[in-house]
């Protein structure tokens, strides 16, 4: 059954290069990212530039490896606090039961019957724009997923033997749930995950493409989309390259986290 | 124990599953609880550990050492569990963590109940390990569950129990699941453990030659009622009443051979019935009109044995 193995390795792969060219653009990019060019501007892809450059004569390239620090930073932190907020939420909801069961879970209903987007725009425009409400609402975004999957895990471990067994020892809810029962649930939380990641991604690119999400001089492949579209005919590449990259990471993450899924529906 | 009641509130109204429970298990004890499915003994056993589902109610007193089991605050009786009372389950394959390992589980018995630390707590562990049986103890610690054969599974839910070196030890049908030569080992361990570290059992089952193996005095329910209650031998021997007796005649002899099966008429009653009489009455080839109207007190009959019948003295 090796065919099934090819998501994981596909997923692997795309992220580790994406991840080692956003390690490497920590010390080093080309050119510095703000460095203009007026002689060079709009060049095609050649040997010194080769992802061309935009219209102030900046390094594609460059700019692009820089976009990836935010790409990543924002999905690492926006799914780091949904994560976290909805395995609590969605951990409480199903080994409690009851109307604190109801009560939660109506309210995850609400928060995922909202459009995503449409949340996110509203909260920026509340709290105003910038990369930390950006991460805020994306976080908020992606918690009801994590409660949701959390949630059926904990339902289905709590009528399990060996956690009668640890009540019988005398162990505290609290430990039951976080010490014995968590682990067990992992596996599919960590999925629900990496999917959040390309969610979070593509989010902030769209917020950033409205002008919403990260702001100048902070870098971002969706706002560089949005910058880009006026010169689409005189620098096509200025436009492609971070719509590539864009797809690139969604799909690494989506490829990532089918290649788990399948990695656990085969230990099953 | 003392007319322990235990009813389950629902949408559909209140059911009594275990009515006038009472019955004393002394020091160094094993204490039966036998009957049918469905008949309560594991929401009596539950009921001791305090660990029935929200929606139950209890009354009457368990009295534990001095102190009322039934009127305890969730604080204390989480003191107990683990360290005075413990339990054991039946079914060993899920008992146990998948994720951790197997001396880990025996570990956070101790590091809740006792101030040993570190090497300390390994080396009892390891000790304990091997009270129960258990090879090579020390590489065994390390091992997950799913490593572990069905038998040493349950050895180490057994050593989960008596870590703490509990009076009380209550084992839910723990060699149902198990093959029959483990079953024996496991019951000669337990025999030993009454024996040296003085845990009284109570032993819940539904055969009976297991527990006339192992049980020093046997409590027979049936419909949530306790029906009789006797020494292990005076009950083998001395029945006092029809539903024992029904019992003892359907266990096959090597003489029944080739002959039908005796099978008592009729079926346990569901939780929903509720009868005022006597609860065994529909299927009681020696009912009489009394029965069905009243339910009978416990008529005592000897040295610790009571029928709850009318007609215990005079049966056969």
């Amino acid at each position: 059954m090796k065919r099934k193995r090819v998501s994981l390795y596909i997923g692997i792969s795309i992220i580790a290069s994406l991840l080692a060219m956003m390690v490497v653009s920590l010390f080093y990019t080309p050119y510095p990212v703000t460095e203009m060019n007026r002689d060079e501007r709009f060049a095609p892809p050649s040997a010194n530039h080769p992802l061309g450059t935009d219209n102030f004569g900046r390094d594609v390239l460059s700019r692009i490896m820089k976009g990836s620090q935010t790409a990543f930073f924002v999905g690492l932190i926006a799914v780091s606090v949904g994560g976290l907020f909805g395995v609590l939420v969605g951990a409480i909801a199903g080994y409690f039961g009851g109307m604190l069961d109801e009560f939660i879970m109506r309210l995850m209903d609400a928060m995922m019957a909202f459009p995503g987007i449409l949340f996110a725009l509203m909260f920026v425009s509340i709290f105003g724009v910038g990369i930390r409400n950006t991460i805020i609402a994306i976080g908020i975004m992606s918690i009801p997923s994590f409660a949701r999957i959390t949630r059926s895990g904990f339902i289905q471990h709590k009528e399990f033997e060996y956690v009668k067994n640890a009540r019988v020892k005398g162990v505290s809810n609290f430990r039951i749930m976080f010490s014995h029962i968590l682990p067990n649930v992992l596996s599919p939380i960590i999925v629900a995950a990496s999917m959040g990641f390309s969610s979070a991604v593509l989010s902030e690119a769209a917020l950033s493409y409205l002008g919403l999400g990260v702001q100048p001089p902070d870098p971002s492949w969706g706002r560089m989309l949005n910058e880009s579209q006026v010169f689409i005919t005189l620098s096509p590449w200025y436009t492609i390259a971070p719509g590539i990259f864009i797809t690139l990471i969604v799909l690494g993450f989506n490829f990532l986290g089918d290649g788990i899924a399948d990695l656990q529906d085969r230990q099953q | 124990m003392r007319d322990l009641n235990i009813s389950f509130t629902t949408a559909k109204g209140d059911f009594p599953a275990v009515r006038g429970i009472s019955f004393d298990v002394g020091r160094n004890s094993i204490v039966g609880l036998v009957g049918e499915s469905g008949c309560g003994k594991s929401v009596t056993a539950l009921a001791i550990m305090r660990l029935l589902p929200g929606n139950a109610r209890l009354s009457g007193t368990i009295d534990f050492s001095g102190r009322n089991i039934v009127a305890m605050h969730e604080e204390e009786i989480r003191k107990l569990r683990g360290s005075e009372i413990s339990m054991i389950f039946q079914e060993p394959l899920t008992s146990l963590n998948p994720l951790w390992k197997v001396g880990r589980q025996i570990d956070e018995n101790l590091k809740m109940h006792t101030e040993l630390k570190g090497d300390d707590r390994f080396q009892s562990v390891v000790d304990i390990m091997r009270d129960v049986g258990l090879p090579d103890p020390e590489r065994l610690y390390h091992k997950y569950p799913h490593e572990l054969s069905g038998g040493m599974r349950q050895r180490i839910a057994i050593a989960i129990a008596v870590a703490c070196r509990p009076a009380l030890i209550i084992a839910d049908e723990p060699t149902t699941a198990l093959d029959v030569t483990i079953q024996a080992q496991i019951l000669q361990l337990l025999k030993d453990i009454n024996r040296e570290k003085g845990s009284s059992i109570i032993f819940i089952s539904h055969n009976f030659g297991i527990i006339r193996e192992i049980c020093t005095s046997i409590c027979v329910m049936y419909a949530g009622h306790l029906v009789e209650i006797a020494p292990t031998e005076k009950l083998f021997c001395e029945p006092r009443h029809p539903y024992t007796i029904g019992l003892m005649k359907a266990i096959p002899k090597t003489d029944s051979k080739g002959k039908e099966l005796y099978d008592i008429p009729g079926k346990v009653p569901s939780i929903t019935d509720t009868l005022p009489g006597c609860p065994f009455e529909p299927r009681c080839e020696y009912a009489f009109e009394r029965c069905k109207r009243e339910l009978p007190q416990f008529e005592v009959l000897g040295e610790q044995h009571e029928s709850r019948c009318f007609l215990a003295g005079e049966l056969r």
